[in-house]
């Protein structure tokens, strides 16, 4: 109780009130007075027990901010520990390695095969074909491909079966010259994904981790690229689906390419007749092109819309056949043909899961040269290098690999193998030669080559990743396969004449490596790991639990007394039983698959513990409870308030958007639906009002926060999933990423109104002193000019850099070179960024220094007034100070907001860094959304003093009615003793507005802030030119937090407007305990916004990875979701962890409590 | 007198429970011009022509029914005020003309229209694109909530707050009232949430869902006003014929906990 001094700031001392200081502090020790006396005097009554019990315990005034931050932190980093969790069994990255694969440079001693028929090669492998032509046809599935004899007489033949006789013939007239394959894909089997495999030889993962998200471009090395590196561009020609396109801009242009939008087309025939008009000449004249790509998309299309057996399938397969006819007719000698799907289809015509129908597609390989039967292999016992499937239409094919067309096509065509490759060359195509002796001969030198790409990219992974498990993996597993190989090759020696046996041997040495290397890396790279995603989620769903009973039970205790030890105790048990509990879950049968590592287990034995510990000590303090408030436990399961259960509608609601990506994608606009309800509902609370001015105002703000609601939603960039119904409105247009030219206005203006806002709302409550003044009026203004004129200057110079070409001649602007010179590289760029880095200094080191220095936004003034209209005008300072008989008054300013504005200062100053990420419509956003917090917080501010007025209207028509019979009854010294005890009763269940619905609003509208600051749930929506505001090159520290705060900024704001819910307004009067009783509510609130957001985590992670993990759109729509919702969740949590209790509430309440003398508790 | 009270009530009763059947056949109408239509021609446009023809009907209809529930009411009041008891407490006068009440009933109904318009672009329809098809709704959900309540209640704004806001309606009209209008704008609410859905299907551009949720939550609001002006009446018929004190009690009760 040692805090008596009143530390004055500047602002305080300045008002040159000589007897103020001593004036307060009379002041403080009569209240402290009274505060002992109360708390000696008063003997706890049922429901105030617990609080005392803690205040026991609590020997400094700022236990309990801090004990609330070790719970929160106890949350966040459960969270951080059940995300990494079920990330590492989710989101399997792969690095995408930029580097190429080079003509020159094979890594190989080649001088065993110096002296071969095939040495002449210029590249890799001596090239075997000239010319190829690749016919993709989407979705073919196998068995459309091979014949069926023999269907049952009694069974209608499918329409799709045998509708490819042109195969068929091939099979039975020319089959030296055609192989056919089952074609296996790997998931997800989405085109997209499928032609990046194809064309690259790697596997899928959720996240491509390359140097670029942005664009859709593929980065990695691929035989397209290495075809046109080699052979030019010209000399491509491609024609089909726009996918290509998209994935090779560069090789694929208009020159050589006829694309048609893939997405757009509904119909069956539109895209395949304009293949089929631009194959027609193309095959007419094969000197035009070396390389001819064909994607058909109307099987695929067909599928999708009618399903398989359908008559309209039939008709579609008989146009490809017509075609593949017509294609294999046309073709010289030189030329490999290569049919292919590149998936199936499912039973309903859809795809991109991973059942066999989907997996499995056709290829078809004609050439007018003839290949040696693979069953010369057989001769060498290398029979096991092939695979075969079960029978399809009475016959059994080979199949091979998606990925291994890459190397095969590669060495074909005499490219190098693509850098990423995994996969390897299919054998008949390389057993050409008519003498088996130097068919294996041949054979070897490719596989050779395959199996020394594919150790040269473990390499150069492993070098830059040296911890990940493909490096343990190659250790492990397969990485002394090659090297074993590889000195069995040596050992042959210079020998030409090695015997075939032993090449044989070498051979079936390096196919070994290659098929091990692959399995491993499918095993890591392809697979989900479910049980590291169940812990995941399991433990997250289980902090939900432990948050909502916490929220449910301790409603009028902040914590219950010793949660920590607890808590800590069963982390630290945690620690210790993990290494038992490994034998433990590796008895069960799933898990043993699954690549958990020892820190995963520590992880979830630390969380499992911990959340066990929380549990443990609810059970134990349940009993206390139960003792002292039976009843408490009846009025938990009753029937929730209307708000309440609006709040648990919301978050319901909220989490059943991840059942389907339709919500997903059009999240943007189902987010405003919350908040007009809310509104709605808002509305009716406010029409209730009792007071006639508060309803006036109320209904006001509840209409402005609906109006901005939806003026916010109007700003929006579009996903392309959002197709038609969305139309861009966030940058100037929808090819653009600049903003709009009004934008730019409308920030100026924003920017001189904001500081005038904020100013009209503080002084509201007088709170426009002290800090505030300096801030508001100074720091905050000028910060935003300067990021206005950062941004004008920004938007100029980007103009003034695209048209500079075309007016250099006349140069009219005479500002124009100085703008030019401020865009990126030019000589007055530093300009710029002094500016932004001038605000940026207001917004993180001067405001909130001067924030620290003197946190509070009162004032004291003291004012002689006459003594006897002592309550007359209290307000009007010294007006009347020539009255003789006067006595000196102090008035607080700003003492009913003493917690609220304090706090609001440090919210502008997050504001104001905010902003200052932002493009100039999402500073322009933020402002809005600034307003409309502080509409949200006045008017719970509102309806919480309703809430009370109404309360006591009914309290004290119940004590009246209470009094007049007891009155009846006995005399009145017992009355007026009755009645206090009967207030003291009612003083105890006064109402606590229920706040949950407010906190469940303010984690919605972080939301919709998101998205109206020009984001989506993208992975190319994140505005990654915010990485150099200020920043002129790339720095490693800045950038990244730049970008982050771009990108969740809003919901940092949210979670950092959290205690103001409670706090606005709250007049720091203590209670007859001298305490005033704010960390329950806060407490409360806290973890309410952690359980709306960690609850959305769940259902997004249970859709996503339970689910849908095998979705079409898991890579496009879920996956991205889910990085943003866990993002979102742990950037919450650590805002709320340190910024918003640690630093700032610990700061203003210790401040205010210092200050007014009055213990929070 | 009682007798004659509940002789009105129970006509009442029925005409409430007709709307619904009108409705059906009128929507139905509607689907199957929609049905065919929709086949052959353009999504958006379709259901159009259709709903206006509902509309008009409906207007037509509610009309009817406003007036008739009117000439009921006045005739209740009339009957209240001159049996002496304590329920006239309405502000409407009786002696006014039919037309004096269509012309307030229809301004209202207007006031309504603006007000879901309003409303309904704040909840995320189009604020320029698709003007059309939001007034249609917007007339819609008028014509359901406010324009109904408007012949028996009027001008009174009090009394449209005390039903409204703080959901106390007093009368066995107002509860019907206030259950139908609630639940239509529920199922205006609830029907928007398919629309986002990728499946494609006519009934899911722009103001169907929420004209049909609309709908469709009217008939169980009619339901279940029906019920709960049962349930008053019951009441209300106990504490009059006053059958005992322990009776009276008990209702005294339910009603505070209402």
């Amino acid at each position: 109780m040692a805090h008596r001094t009143p530390p004055l700031g500047q602002a305080q001392a300045q008002t040159s009130a000589t007897p103020s200081p001593a004036t307060l502090r009379s002041r403080t020790s009569a209240t402290t007075t009274q505060r002992t006396t109360s708390t000696s005097t008063t003997r706890p009554n049922g429901a105030r027990g617990p609080v005392s019990a803690s205040q026991k315990t609590a020997t400094k005034e700022r236990t309990p901010s801090i004990r609330l931050a070790k719970l929160l932190l106890w949350v966040f980093l459960v969270h951080v520990g059940a995300i990494y969790l079920f990330t590492r069994g989710f989101l399997l990255s792969r690095s995408v390695l930029d580097s190429k694969s080079e003509c020159d440079n094979t890594n190989m001693d080649e001088s065993i095969f110096t002296d071969d028929r095939l040495a002449v090669s210029k590249c890799w492998y001596p090239q075997q074909y000239k010319k190829a032509v690749v016919i993709v046809i989407d979705a073919l599935r196998f068995d459309f491909v091979v014949p069926h004899h023999d269907l049952p007489d009694y069974e209608r033949e499918p329409y799709y079966l045998n509708k490819l006789p042109v195969i068929h013939r091939l099979l039975e007239e020319q089959s030296d010259n055609t192989l056919v394959y089952q074609f296996v894909a790997d998931p997800p089997t989405t085109t997209l994904q499928r032609l990046k495999a194809l064309t690259t030889g790697t596997l899928p993962t959720i996240i491509d981790a390359g140097s670029n998200f942005a664009s859709s471009a593929l980065k990695e090395d691929n035989w397209l690229a290495q075809f046109e590196s080699l052979r030019g561009q010209d000399r491509i020609l491609f024609m089909g689906d726009d996918t290509w396109t998209g994935l090779f801009p560069s090789v694929l242009n208009t020159n050589n390419s006829h694309a048609f939008p893939s997405l757009d087309t509904h119909d069956l025939d539109t895209l395949d007749n304009g293949v089929i008009k631009a194959l027609g000449p193309a095959l007419e004249d094969p000197s035009k092109w070396d390389l001819l790509i064909a994607h058909f998309l109307g099987v695929d299309h067909c599928g999708h819309t009618y399903g398989p057996n359908d008559p309209h399938m039939a008709v579609k397969l008989e146009q490809m056949n017509d075609q593949l006819e017509k294609v294999l007719k046309s073709v010289s000698d030189d030329t490999l043909v290569l049919i292919m799907g590149d998936h199936g289809m499912n039973g309903h015509g859809d795809h991109g899961g991973d059942s066999d129908d989907e997996v499995e597609a056709g290829m078809v390989i004609y050439s007018k040269r003839k290949f040696l039967d693979a069953s010369v292999l057989d001769q060498f016992s290398l029979g096991d290098m092939l695979r075969y499937t079960k029978p399809v239409g009475g016959n059994v094919y080979r199949t091979v690999q998606q990925i291994d067309l890459v190397p095969s096509l590669s060495l074909l065509l005499g490219l190098p193998i693509p850098f990423n490759n995994l996969g390897s060359v299919i054998p008949e195509l390389f057993l050409s030669a008519k003498d088996p002796k130097s068919a294996i001969r041949d054979l070897l030198r490719a596989t050779r080559l395959n199996a020394a790409q594919v150790a040269t990219y473990f390499e150069s992974y492993i070098e830059l990743h040296p911890t990940s498990d493909i490096a343990m993996a190659v250790e492990m597993e397969f990485g002394e396969l090659f090297t074993r190989a590889e000195t069995f090759m040596r050992e042959l020696g210079q020998d030409p004449r090695a015997k075939t046996e032993d090449l044989a041997k070498a051979l079936k040495l390096y196919s070994e490596y290659l098929r091990t290397s692959l399995s491993s890396c499918k095993r890591i790279w392809a697979h989900f790991d479910v049980p590291l995603m169940a812990a995941g989620g399991g433990i997250l769903l289980a902090s939900c639990v432990c948050l909502l009973l916490h929220i449910t039970i301790y409603r009028t205790v902040g914590m219950p007394p010793s949660l920590e030890r607890f808590l800590a105790g069963g982390t630290l048990l945690g620690i210790a039983l993990a290494r038992h509990l490994k034998p433990l879950l590796l008895t069960i049968e799933t898990v043993q698959e699954s690549s958990l590592g020892l820190v995963d287990i520590m992880i979830f034995s630390m969380s499992t513990f911990s959340i066990a510990g929380f549990l443990m000590c609810l059970v134990l303090n349940a009993k206390s409870f139960a003792k002292k408030e039976s009843w408490n436990v009846f009025r938990m399961i009753r029937w929730p308030p209307l708000s309440g259960f609006l709040a648990c509608l919301f978050i319901f609601v909220n989490c059943l958007i991840f059942a389907s990506n339709s919500y997903i994608v059009h999240e943007s606009t189902f987010i405003i639906g919350f908040l007009q309800t809310f509104g709605v509902i808002g509305l009716l609370f406010s029409l209730r009002v009792p007071d006639k001015a508060a309803r006036i105002k109320a209904v006001i703000l509840v209409l402005s926060f609906m109006a901005m609601t939806r003026v916010l939603s109007a700003s929006t960039v579009c996903r392309e999933e959002q197709g038609d119904l969305c139309s861009p409105t966030f940058y100037a247009s929808a090819q653009q990423s600049v903003p709009s030219q009004w934008s730019l206005v409308m920030l100026v203006a924003s920017g001189a109104i904001t500081p005038y806002l904020i100013r009209l709302l503080l002084s509201g409550s007088k709170s426009m002193t002290g800090i505030a003044l300096l801030w508001v009026d100074y720091g905050l203004r000028i910060g935003i000019i300067l990021g206005t004129l950062y941004a004008v200057l920004d938007f100029e110079g980007s103009k003034t850099d695209g048209t500079r070409a075309a007016t250099t001649g006349n140069n009219a602007n005479a500002f124009e070179p100085l703008l030019g010179g401020m865009s990126a590289g030019g000589k007055y760029l530093w300009i710029k960024t002094t500016l932004v880095r001038i605000a940026f200094g207001f917004a993180l080191l001067i405001g909130p220094a001067a924030w620290w220095a003197n946190p509070l936004c009162m004032d004291i003034q003291t004012v002689d007034e006459p003594v006897i209209t002592a309550d007359g005008n209290r307000k009007s300072a010294g007006s009347s100070s020539t009255a003789p008989a006067t006595q000196r008054k102090i008035i607080i300013l700003g003492y009913a907001n003493a917690f609220g504005a304090s706090y609001y200062m440090t919210l502008t100053m997050m504001f104001l860094f905010v902003i200052l990420t932002q493009k100039p419509l999402g500073a322009i956003v933020l402002s809005v959304g600034l307003a409309q917090i502080s509409c949200l917080v006045e008017l719970v501010d509102i309806w919480r003093d309703a809430d009370f007025a109404v309360w006591q209207q009914g309290v004290i028509a119940r004590i009246q009615a209470e009094t007049q019979e007891s009155v009846e009854n006995t005399d009145g010294i017992a009355a007026a003793a009755s009645i206090q005890a009967a207030a003291q009763a009612e003083q105890a269940k006064a109402p606590t507005l229920n706040l949950l619905l407010p906190t469940v609003v303010l984690s919605l509208m972080g939301n919709l802030f998101f998205f109206a600051t020009g984001h989506q749930a993208t992975l190319s929506s994140i505005q990654w030119p915010s990485a150099f505001i200020g920043v002129p090159t790339v720095n490693y520290l800045f950038s990244p937090i730049l970008v982050i705060v771009n990108t969740l900024g809003p919901f940092i704001l949210c979670a950092m407007a959290l205690p103001l819910v409670v706090l606005w307004k709250m007049p720091p009067k203590a209670n007859k305990l001298g305490m005033l009783v704010l960390f329950p509510e806060l407490t409360r609130l806290c973890l309410m916004m952690m359980m709306h957001q960690s609850l959305v985590l769940v259902a997004n992670m249970f859709f996503t990875g339970g689910m849908f993990r095998r979705h079409l759109m898991v890579w496009k729509v879920f996956a991205p979701r889910f990085m943003l919702q866990a993002s979102t969740l742990l950037m919450m949590d650590l805002v709320l962890v340190t910024v918003t209790v640690l630093v700032v509430l610990s700061r203003v309440i210790r401040e205010v409590s210092t200050v007014l003398s009055i213990r929070v508790v | 007198m009682i007798l004659i009270a509940m002789c009105n009530l129970t006509v009442i009763y029925s005409t409430l429970i007709w709307i619904p059947t009108w409705l059906n056949t009128y929507t139905h109408q509607a689907d199957q011009k929609q049905d065919p239509t929709i086949n052959y021609t353009i999504l958006q446009n379709a259901p159009l022509p259709s709903l206006s023809w509902t509309l008009v009907s409906l207007f037509g209809l509610q009309t009817v029914l406003g007036l008739v529930q009117w000439s009921l009411h006045s005739s209740s009041q009339a009957n209240s005020i001159n049996k002496g008891t304590k329920k006239g407490s309405k502000g409407g006068d009786s002696s006014s003309s039919i037309f004096s009440v269509l012309n307030t009933s229809i301004a209202i109904g207007a006031v309504g229209i603006l007000i879901c318009y309003i409303f309904s672009v704040l909840f995320g329809a189009g604020i320029f694109g698709q003007t059309k098809e939001t007034g249609q709704l917007a007339v819609y959900l008028s014509l359901l909530t406010f324009y109904p309540a408007s012949f028996v209640l009027g001008t009174d704004l009090k009394s449209w707050l005390k039903i409204f806001v703080h959901n106390s309606p007093g009368t066995y009209t107002e509860a019907a009232f206030y259950c139908q209008g609630m639940m239509a704008i529920f199922g205006a609410w609830l029907g928007s949430i398919v629309i986002p859905l990728d499946w494609d299907r006519p009934w899911q551009a722009w103001p169907v869902p929420c004209v049909l949720g609309a709908f469709m939550f009217y008939c169980i609001g009619t339901v279940v006003g029906l019920v709960v002006s049962i349930v008053m009446r019951q009441r209300a018929a106990r504490r009059e014929f006053g059958i005992g004190p322990g009776t009276a009690q008990t209702g005294s009760k339910k009603n505070k906990s209402e």
